[in-house]
């Protein structure tokens, strides 16, 4: 990338040479990468007396606005401040949805929190949120970090302020509506897309696009190839990164996973557990779980007894869906089905910690890719708690739970009931697979994610702040 | 002041002047000095599809408009001797301009029917090829 004798040989140049020497290398390359451009200006800041640099400096910056562009004189100039140490790297970590609730967007505010001691951290959202929201929602301290809504009238227009921007509702022969969101990633030294939004045209010195699963197709605002590194959060979605957009992914980081116990907990009960947003397409597919436990408990009543099915999780206030599965547990009168609907978190890690066993059937008969789990949050909570995971072979469940050692995995109804069976049928191979699975659940707990994300922006300081 | 104090200010001083042009600067591509325009080439199915049928409405709204763009002049003094200058040129043309207008009209009338003869059978074979598939893809398999 940086050619090491051009950059020793700049260090002996005086200010009115570099210049001339600079506007050669522009008028003959066209272009100089900006961090080939930032290690030979460094280079020479270094090593000539600081009076000539202030004197040349001016002309340099002058020369490069001209010459390249406006953007990366002002990129030059911020890289001097971090390389020499001025100030603290800023950090801006954008996401379209941090006004609303998900996995994705944990995953970015826990970035946040893990660099605010080290960085200047800046969230930035198209929609208006408080950081206590942020805060409450995921059980963060932000305190240290900042907070900027950037509007996108394109959307605004729409008058649809509380939903999540859909990226799919842009016209690309038009104007790019996330070209606020461009400029505003040039006054960061390290810009984070969170949002997984390809159309986002980072500016910064340092980008990265956390990629969560490659939703959309490559379009005509398509500028994830722009970006320095792509981080991704499981190794199915780093599959489908390549296959999709034909690009490497850089660096997997699994999401932080924090619903690890202060022990193993021992006292279990006979549950089996599925933890899941009630969805109103029903992705997580509850209503079939219930019919699966149905059908198990109609064949086999005595391995049954007194084994209970809980589905916990979120809804919104109507939901079709769950309609539906209540009516047919009214219809059925089946009396060991439990639903625990938008329970509080402490509420949730009790039922974690009571459950013996963990259904899930997400990506259960689909074809589309984006329907299938790309990571898997619920099923590395349940490892982290002891209970058995049971889930679809498919997506990232694949990859969290080691067939046989720390659960398993099923792609028909009937493997479910079989595992499910010899579970129940050999307490003695339970209880030594939930342990196995809470040991290896502990690899997603929250503390191996901030170790991950400090060290990997630690070299990324390193490598890109240095000459 | 230390040295490196001394090169702050410079940076600073530099930066208050540079971020004035840069906030000055609506478009991204002056910005940056380099060409956003996105390749068709690499795009995905359905990205391509959008494109296609983006383009066809831009190209269905534009045929057939043969209005006469306005004439204008910035020059002060002998603005309106060119404006008049170019209608009276325009005027004698007109009945000549427009028969090779319109027979390219009626040519680009063809090809905009032509594309969206060719889209509406894409169209087609995507949904037959999507039956298919939907009776070959087994559940639980992946595909793009």
């Amino acid at each position: 990338m940086r050619d090491p004798e051009a950059v020793r040989q700049v260090g002996s140049l005086s200010g009115g040479d570099l210049i001339r020497w600079l506007r050669l290398r522009l008028q003959e390359r066209k272009r100089i990468p900006q961090p080939e451009l930032n290690s030979l200006v460094l280079n020479w800041v270094r090593s000539r007396p600081a009076a000539e640099v202030c004197r040349f400096l001016p002309r340099l910056v002058d020369e490069v606005a001209r010459g390249q562009s406006l953007q990366t004189a002002w990129n030059l100039l911020s890289f001097l401040e971090v390389a020499l140490k001025l100030r603290r790297p800023r950090v801006g970590i954008y996401d379209h949805a941090f006004h609303s609730i998900g996995g994705a967007q944990k995953y970015g505010a826990t970035i946040a929190q893990t660099l605010q001691h080290d960085f200047d951290v800046t969230l930035l959202s198209n929609r208006p949120v408080a950081l206590a929201d942020l805060e409450s929602w995921y059980g963060l301290d932000l305190s240290l970090c900042r907070l900027k809504v950037i509007p996108l009238p394109f959307f605004e227009r729409k008058g649809r302020a509380a939903e999540i921007i859909d990226p799919a509702e842009v016209d690309t022969r038009g104007e790019n509506p996330f070209a606020a969101v461009a400029r505003e990633s040039g006054d960061y030294d390290v810009f984070v897309n969170n949002g997984m939004l390809e159309m986002v045209y980072p500016l910064a010195n340092a980008s990265l696009f956390i990629c969560h699963f490659p939703e959309r197709e490559k379009s005509l605002f398509f500028y994830v190839d722009r970006y320095t590194e792509i981080v991704y959060n499981s190794l199915y979605t780093a599959r489908w990164i390549e296959k999709r957009w034909n690009l490497h992914p850089h660096r997997h980081i699994y999401p932080p996973v924090d619903m690890e116990p202060e022990a193993y907990p021992k006292n279990k009960e006979n549950i089996i557990l599925s933890v899941g947003r009630f969805d109103i397409g029903g992705n997580k597919q509850q209503f079939e779980i219930v019919q699966a436990f149905e059908e198990l408990v109609s064949g086999h009543r005595q391995e049954l007894e007194g084994w209970k099915l809980v589905l916990a999780g979120g809804s919104p206030p109507s939901n079709s869906y769950l309609e539906k599965i209540k009516a047919h547990l009214r219809e059925k009168k089946t009396p060991a089905v439990e639903l625990q609907v938008n329970i509080p978190a402490f509420a949730l890690r009790a039922i974690y910690e009571k459950a013996k066993i963990f259904w899930h059937f997400c990506g259960l008969g689909q074809t589309d890719p984006a329907k299938i789990e790309h990571f898997g949050m619920a099923v590395a909570e349940a490892m982290q708690n002891g209970c058995v995971p049971v889930v679809f072979r498919g997506g990232g469940q694949a990859e969290i739970v080691e067939p046989g050692a720390s659960g398993f995995l099923f792609s028909t109804k009937r493997e479910l009931s079989e595992i499910t069976l010899r579970l129940l049928r050999n307490p003695g191979e339970l209880a030594e697979m939930s342990l196995r699975a809470y040991q290896s659940g502990k690899k997603f707990g929250g503390r191996v994610f901030a170790a991950t994300v400090r060290e990997y922006f630690d070299r990324l300081l390193a490598t890109r702040f240095t000459a | 002041m230390t040295d490196s104090q001394e090169i702050e200010r410079q940076i600073q001083k530099i930066k208050a002047a540079l971020a004035e042009k840069r906030a000055s600067i609506e478009d991204l591509e002056t910005l940056i000095g380099e060409n956003l325009e996105g390749e068709l080439w690499g795009l995905g199915e359905k990205s391509l599809e959008k494109a296609a049928w983006d383009s066809f409405f831009f190209l269905d709204r534009k045929t057939g408009n043969l209005e006469d763009e306005p004439i204008t002049s910035e020059r002060r003094m002998i603005g309106p001797l060119i404006v008049l200058a170019k209608k009276i040129w325009r005027a004698l043309f007109r009945p000549y301009s427009r028969m090779i207008l319109e027979r390219q009209n009626r040519l680009n009338r063809e090809f905009v029917r032509l594309e969206l003869a060719n889209l509406l059978r894409i169209e087609k074979l995507k949904e037959r090829l999507e039956a298919l598939e939907r009776k070959t893809v087994a559940p639980g398999e992946e595909k793009d």
